[in-house]
């Protein structure tokens, strides 16, 4: 499948939040500041490409090759946790500030839906090294994306009248629905 | 050994891990089969639905540039058959198989897994747009249908995919 | 345990459901239910996959947790919800094909469902199997609730139809159709339904723990109130009894004193 498709399509048609549901958790709690964010996209993209790559090679060099394939979900989730871990470390080494204001949601990474499902989905599509470090770097950037979009909304929507039992992640997920319906309109793009 | 040296963390780790390994070995041998044997059926019954009572092999080594076509069978002395998954509407996409016979005429189409917007992208599996693609032969387009742009486009692509196929293989 | 203490139990049990909802009150494990509500049998089968899970998770993580030093608890936890999502996995893709087919890639996203992952680290690492057992199957249930209350109204408004699928045999058990065909609202089938009906309910039950902190707080302001007039009545009981018993003193002086003017006066008169 050609390179531009792949990537338009996880980016905007299939966006991981709107159209696949996946990320929702961490999602609802960051998607309250701008600037956090910002951060906790690049640093989601940065897991998602990293733990996606690593788990193609191991999947084909290591998993198929000794008939292991039904171990892939332990190796890749025990990947995918290691990759935080040392994500996390490197980290905190080099810009404390982030640490600190990603604070528990960068190990919680390893529990996003999104990475495994990446990880997975590279693999259940037959996709190549290419194609996987596309789709490992599209997908992120439409989370990234719905994490922007949905932080300038919430910033404003705190200062609203919302009513009483809808306020905090009730009426974000309203806004979500809204922009649901927005994302419909790049079904047919490519 | 102490509870916090290297050495326990290791073992511990690497003796679960050998356990969940044989456990799941053990699973993986009991349900293999019986999932390979219903992947089996089910693609045959599809088969059965072309040229029944035909005998069916499936072809292995295919160059389809597209990635659309998912399985090719021959039906000996019958036809070729096709499985194409392709995008219309809905993100998640459709299957569905369509036959060629030898001398190049459409000889079924019918939907495997489709979720396309009932009265819209769904009259592409109705009677009336089917009919229409058994006109057809290897070398026309499927038609595309108002209303159902998106989901009549895609068949127009898978099937333009299995021909290619089919004109290669001839 | 009598009639009401039964009876209050049972409510107690509902309330703690609503209450303590893992998906619409803390927000975990969302992604599976706001991808998987479209039908009951789905909604159903998840929510079996996710109990046994969560049981058998508990179970083994709290029979494991006291050997495991601290720093690998996370790698040892994972290994093990794993291993058994993999193996309720290829349980369902050989005997259920048509609810694997349908719950697709979420039954291997069970590893990362936060609940699962949540109670092993909150509560089994601290508690013995049985009680462990009993947490998880509480959750899963709640879980369970949650999904189905999702998908009956979404698949009733978007569909028309009240169905189930029996997952072993792919036969349909009951069908109804309760919306005339042609009248049902079919963005509740689509990703825009399931956020609005996830929203909705999600208020619902923000209202619900609204109102009851509400009644709580009015209860508790109203025993203090009554504490503070009970106090002030006390008070004033005890003052007044101490005014009558000083008004008793003084009485009883009082005749001691007036005899004396008397004997004095008559003193003078004599």
């Amino acid at each position: 499948m050609n390179l531009f498709t792949i990537f338009i399509s996880a980016l905007l048609i299939n966006n991981v939040i709107l159209s696949k549901f996946l990320g929702m958790c961490p999602f609802m709690g960051v998607s309250t500041k701008l600037d956090s964010a910002v951060g906790m996209g690049l640093a989601v993209t940065f897991v998602i490409f990293g733990a996606s790559v690593i788990s193609w090679f191991l999947y084909y060099y290591a998993l198929v090759p000794l008939g292991l394939e039904y171990m892939e979900l332990i190796c890749f989730i025990l990947l995918i946790a290691s990759f935080v871990q040392f994500v996390e470390m490197f980290v905190k080494k080099s810009s404390p500030g982030l640490y600190k204001s990603l604070g528990i949601f960068l190990p919680l990474i390893t529990t996003n839906c999104a990475v495994l499902y990446v990880a997975q989905d590279n693999i259940t599509q037959g996709y190549s090294l290419i194609e996987t470090m596309v789709n490992s770097v599209a997908v992120p950037l439409g989370f990234m994306l719905m994490l922007v979009i949905f932080a300038t909304i919430r910033e404003r929507l705190n200062g609203n009248d919302v009513p009483e039992s809808f306020r905090g992640n009730p009426i974000a997920f309203i806004v979500a629905a809204i922009m649901a319906i927005a994302f419909t309109a790049f079904a047919g793009l490519v | 050994m102490n509870k916090d040296s290297m050495a326990y963390k290791g073992v511990l780790l690497g003796l679960l891990c050998a356990f969940c390994g044989l456990t799941l070995s053990g699973v993986n041998a009991i349900t293999a089969p019986k999932i390979e044997e219903a992947r089996l059926a089910k693609i045959k019954a599809n088969l059965e639905q072309f040229y029944p009572g035909a005998e069916f092999s499936e072809v292995r080594d295919y160059q389809d540039d597209t990635g659309l076509v998912k399985g090719v069978y021959v039906a000996e002395g019958k036809g070729m058959i096709y499985n194409l998954k392709v995008t219309g509407y809905n993100s998640s996409g459709f299957t569905f198989m369509v036959a060629y016979n030898d001398d190049g005429t459409v000889a079924g189409f019918t939907p495997i897994e489709q979720n396309e917007t009932s009265g819209f992208g769904s009259r592409c599996f109705d009677p009336e747009y089917i009919n229409q693609i058994l006109e057809l032969t290897a070398d026309d387009d499927a038609p595309l249908l108002s209303g159902a742009t998106l989901t009549s486009s895609a068949i127009r692509n898978g099937m333009a995919a299995a021909s290619a196929l089919f004109e290669a293989g001839k | 345990m009598t009639a009401v203490e039964n009876k209050e139990a049972k409510m107690g049990f509902f309330k703690e459901m609503i209450y303590n909802n893992p998906v619409f009150g803390l927000y975990l494990g969302i992604c599976s239910v706001l991808a998987i509500t479209t039908t009951i049998t789905n909604a159903i089968g998840m929510g079996m996959a996710v109990i046994v899970v969560l049981v058998l998770s508990n179970i083994l993580v709290s029979l494991i947790a006291p050997i495991t030093p601290d720093e690998i608890h996370i790698p040892v936890y994972i290994v093990i919800i794993a291993s058994l999502v993999t193996i309720v996995g290829m349980v369902m893709q050989a005997y259920m094909p048509s609810l694997y087919s349908s719950l697709g890639a979420f039954i291997d996203l069970i590893v990362v469902n936060c609940i699962i992952l949540g109670r092993a680290e909150a509560f089994a690492c601290n508690h013995n199997p049985l009680e462990s057992a009993r947490d998880g199957l509480m959750m899963g249930l709640s879980y369970t609730f949650s999904v189905l209350a999702m998908s009956f109204i979404r698949q009733v408004l978007g569909t028309g139809v009240l169905s189930f699928t029996n997952p072993l045999t792919s036969t349909e058990v009951f069908a109804f159709r309760l919306i005339p065909a042609g009248y049902e609202i079919s963005v509740f089938t689509t990703q825009t339904g399931s956020f609005l009906t996830f929203a909705i309910l999600a208020a619902l039950v923000a209202a619900y723990k609204n109102a009851n902190d509400r009644k709580v707080a009015e209860a508790e302001k109203a025993r203090k109130v009554a504490a503070a007039k009970a106090a002030a009545e006390a008070k004033k009981a005890a003052a007044a009894k101490a005014a009558a018993a000083k008004a008793e003193a003084v009485k009883a002086e009082a005749p001691k004193a007036a005899p004396a003017p008397a004997a004095k006066a008559e003193e003078v008169k004599a």
